[in-house]
């Protein structure tokens, strides 16, 4: 019994990292920029169709079609950016939000169009295929190497955000972005590099989940909105509490999988609620 | 001899609002320690004392912002010290805030409306109804009329020029009703000119019976022309708690607080060195504003190097809108910024701050979540590109701190954890940080106690020593008289007059006449009666 409540919690922790790692950017992007980005699934949709084309079509391996997939679609967040994001920052958030609705409708049909309608199902990378015995029962060598992204995607965010001077410049402009270009930060071109490192993010999370699940067009859609419940839990723009959040989601969802069944789609969204009567700016979000 | 006094305040009354044994830290710093404190009915107390003594802190205690470390308070007989600050609002404790705090995007009227319908019980009424819920439109009529805001009713309050704001705020906190007010510095960013008004206000509110306010001021003429009962602190304690008379003879008070004032301040002022002046900044018939409303009017002005420049004027006179145009943070409609011949109309601030122009806001604008440090390094990028520019370095984070030792002391707190004296000095600090060759400091000395406004003067002087200008805006204009080489009088978005501090000084009549206040009266805002 106790091993089997452990094992749980491994799958939750593993659900954890795969939240964990598009929560990320998508609440990078509104700490930062405060523009709350409808299209990050569809940016994460787009990693993993990256990376299945950088191993189906240029026959690349894992690792360099994780970094075609992190690359391009951070290359493609900055485009995106500097051409119709930059324009509405004046405007209400409700532009912001039919702004990038419309890339959501634009690339999923966008991604029909090239790549097919159909579900694909890519190869497991050499090496992190099969399974090891975790606690008595098999578990995939893959999602114990997720475990171990999620984490060194934290510990490098933190690295950068906390100790180098552009992480500093970008916590000064999301605080009060007028006062850091009058202490001469570029404020605009700030802005464009961190919506290229929240997409590429979102990028290199839908590449690690390609050869655990099959790609097609939508699934950034069901992949968005436990983000967004993730990054609401945990309090919008707080990098900390969206880890937190996907923590307790992860978990939340594997046990409740194994004691109540019937609510276990439901808890996340009963939690999210909870937090938002008790605590309306999530848990480390400050209030104000 | 403070527990004569208060027994004598509250003979035989029960307090209104009693504080025990109040501690409050920030890490290692002790903002509020072991503060006990009782507030009777009908009484109008005043918290004086330095910057960073706590004052600030204790408020935010009272209200319910900040949860103590330890103790208890106790408000109308019944414990609050966990109840969240609505619910101290709602049982009649209520406040205003030392930074301005109303709903911009509402009209005035519709600010005054929200604690009227609060007092109601129905906070919660649509905004679009509010006017059709029985004696709302005439309460906030009334408000209107007393606040003589009556003209601007139907405007954005952000609209409102700075000093105008502050009145309406605490118009909204008293149109709450509150059975005990705390007003934390009430008159800052208010020019000479308005103050009065205020006290105005404030007086026929304090003859109401039925109020009891709290104020946290470092005008000493409000003090002690306000006060029933004073109450000094230094270093998070109480220091002395008395009647006006009381503190005034009371030997500690004025050693830390009082004493620094009474001496005369030295002017700080140099002769400045010969030969013939260099023009580093100027601004050529400079015209800017928000909407339609245009609040500078072409002004022209010229900063020569080493050199510190006032501009003078009453609240929405344009001053802040002119530094926040040579900074780019406003664009202007029309006119000239110049660096040393350098054309700097139009750009973005960060372009403008590379030039080599540093700016420190009326408002602090500290990053709240960074440390001090932090806050300080985020300009050192910025002097890294200048100092390779050839422009020596001459603020490097050892200098600020040398000249702020406050700041080193304490490097390691987050930037909403300081005093708002102690804010103004990081800002500046972190203005110096970008190595500008003229720095913009907007109302330096707002709010700030006696001694900090002289050793302001000091850093002032000792930033211009080492070849930096400054461009200041400044109310007080015993400040600007002491601390500036020349003074551009502002009225309307238009410079009015210009003089040397000394033709300025001696000319009464023109004093009186653009600020409002006589010659004799001319004093730094803190000076005792």
């Amino acid at each position: 019994m106790v091993q089997n409540l452990l094992f749980q919690g491994l799958v939750g922790l593993t659900g954890a990292m795969y939240l964990w790692l598009i929560a990320a950017g998508l609440t990078l992007i509104f700490g930062v920029l405060r523009v709350l980005n409808f299209a990050h699934g569809s940016l994460y949709m787009l990693g993993a169709y990256f990376a299945l084309s950088a191993s189906l079509w240029m026959h690349q391996g894992f690792w360099p079609a994780l970094a075609v997939a992190a690359v391009g679609v951070g290359v493609l967040g900055v485009l995106l950016e500097v051409v119709f994001v930059r324009p509405i920052y004046r405007l209400a958030i409700a532009y912001q939000l039919l702004l990038t609705f419309a890339f959501v409708l634009i690339f999923n049909d966008a991604v029909k169009m090239v790549w097919g309608p159909l579900y694909q199902a890519p190869p497991m990378p050499a090496g992190l295929g099969g399974s090891v015995v975790v606690l008595g029962r098999p578990y995939p060598v893959y999602n114990l190497f997720i475990l171990l992204a999620g984490v060194v995607v934290a510990a490098a965010l933190w690295l950068v955000f906390d100790l180098t001077p552009w992480g500093r410049a970008v916590r000064a402009a999301a605080s009060d972005r007028e006062m850091a270009a009058a202490l001469g930060v570029n404020v605009p071109r700030l802005f464009s590099q961190v919506f290229g490192v929240g997409a590429g993010l979102a990028g290199l999370g839908g590449a690690l989940t390609v050869p655990m699940q099959t790609v097609s067009p939508g699934m950034g859609e069901n992949v968005v909105v436990d983000a967004f419940v993730v990054v609401v839990i945990g309090g919008l723009g707080n990098l900390w509490g969206a880890f937190v959040g996907a923590l307790l989601v992860g978990l939340l969802q594997a046990y409740g999988t194994l004691f109540v069944p019937v609510f276990d789609l439901a808890l996340a969204f009963i939690v999210m609620a909870a937090v938002l009567i008790w605590r309306p700016a999530g848990l480390f979000g400050r209030s104000g | 001899m403070s527990a004569g006094a208060t027994l004598s305040a509250g003979a035989g009354k029960e307090p209104l609002l009693a504080a025990h044994n109040l501690t409050k830290a920030f890490g290692e710093l002790r903002a509020v320690s072991d503060v006990s404190l009782s507030f009777f009915p009908g009484e109008l107390v005043c918290v004086i004392g330095p910057n960073g003594a706590g004052k600030t802190t204790l408020v935010n205690l009272l209200s319910g912002r900040l949860a103590p470390d330890a103790g208890r308070i106790v408000f109308a007989g019944g414990d609050i010290t966990r109840l969240a600050p609505h619910d101290r609002v709602r049982l009649g404790l209520g406040r205003s805030f030392q930074i301005t705090s109303i709903f911009p995007g509402l009209s005035v009227a519709e600010n005054l409306a929200i604690p009227v319908l609060a007092r109601m019980g129905r906070a919660a009424a649509p905004a679009r109804r509010a006017w059709k819920v029985p004696g709302v439109a005439e309460s906030v009529r009334k408000y209107l009329d007393e606040w003589q805001l009556a003209d601007y009713g139907p405007l954005p309050a952000a609209s409102l020029s700075h000093g105008s704001q502050r009145l309406l705020e605490i118009a909204v906190a008293m149109a709450g009703e509150p059975r005990l007010l705390i007003l934390d510095e009430p008159t800052s960013g208010l020019s000479l000119a308005e103050k009065p008004e205020v006290l105005v206000h404030l007086r026929r509110l304090a003859a109401r019976a039925h109020a009891t306010m709290v104020l946290v001021e470092h005008d000493m003429d409000i003090v002690f022309s306000l006060a029933s009962r004073i109450v000094v602190m230094h270093q998070g304690m109480v220091l002395a708690d008395g009647a006006p008379e009381v503190i005034r003879d009371d030997g500690r008070v004025r050693e830390v607080y009082l004493g620094a004032a009474l001496e005369a301040a030295p002017s700080q002022r140099r002769e400045r060195a010969p030969g013939p002046a260099q023009a580093l900044l100027t601004v050529r018939g400079l015209e800017a504003g928000y909407g339609l409303g245009r609040v500078v009017q072409g002004v022209s002005l010229t900063v020569h190097r080493a050199e510190v420049v006032a501009l003078l004027g009453r609240n929405g006179a344009g001053k802040t809108t002119t530094l926040k145009s040579i900074m780019g943070l406003v664009r202007p409609s029309a006119g000239e910024v110049e660096l040393a011949g350098r054309r700097l109309t139009g750009l973005a601030p960060h372009r403008v701050a590379a030039a080599g122009i540093g700016y420190a806001p009326e408002e602090r604008r500290i990053f709240a979540e960074l440390t001090v440090r932090d806050n300080l390094a985020v300009a050192d990028q910025l002097a890294r590109r200048n100092h390779q520019r050839s422009r020596p370095r001459l603020w490097p984070i050892d200098q600020v701190y040398a000249l702020f030792p406050d700041l080193a002391r304490l490097a390691h707190l987050r930037g909403d954890q300081l005093s708002g004296g102690q804010q103004k000095m990081l800002a500046i600090g972190r203005a110096l940080m970008g190595n500008p060759e003229v720095l913009l400091l907007d109302e330096a000395s707002e709010g700030l106690a006696p001694p900090v406004v002289r050793m302001l003067g000091e850093a002032v002087a000792r930033i211009r020593a080492q070849g930096v200008s400054i461009l200041m805006a400044e109310q007080n204009a015993a400040f600007a008289g002491t601390a500036a080489d020349r003074l551009y009088i502002l009225e309307k978005g238009r410079v009015q007059f210009e003089a040397s501090s000394a033709e300025l000084g001696a000319s009464a009549e023109i004093l009186h006449r653009y600020l409002a206040v006589a010659g004799g009266e001319a004093r730094a805002s803190g000076a005792t009666p």
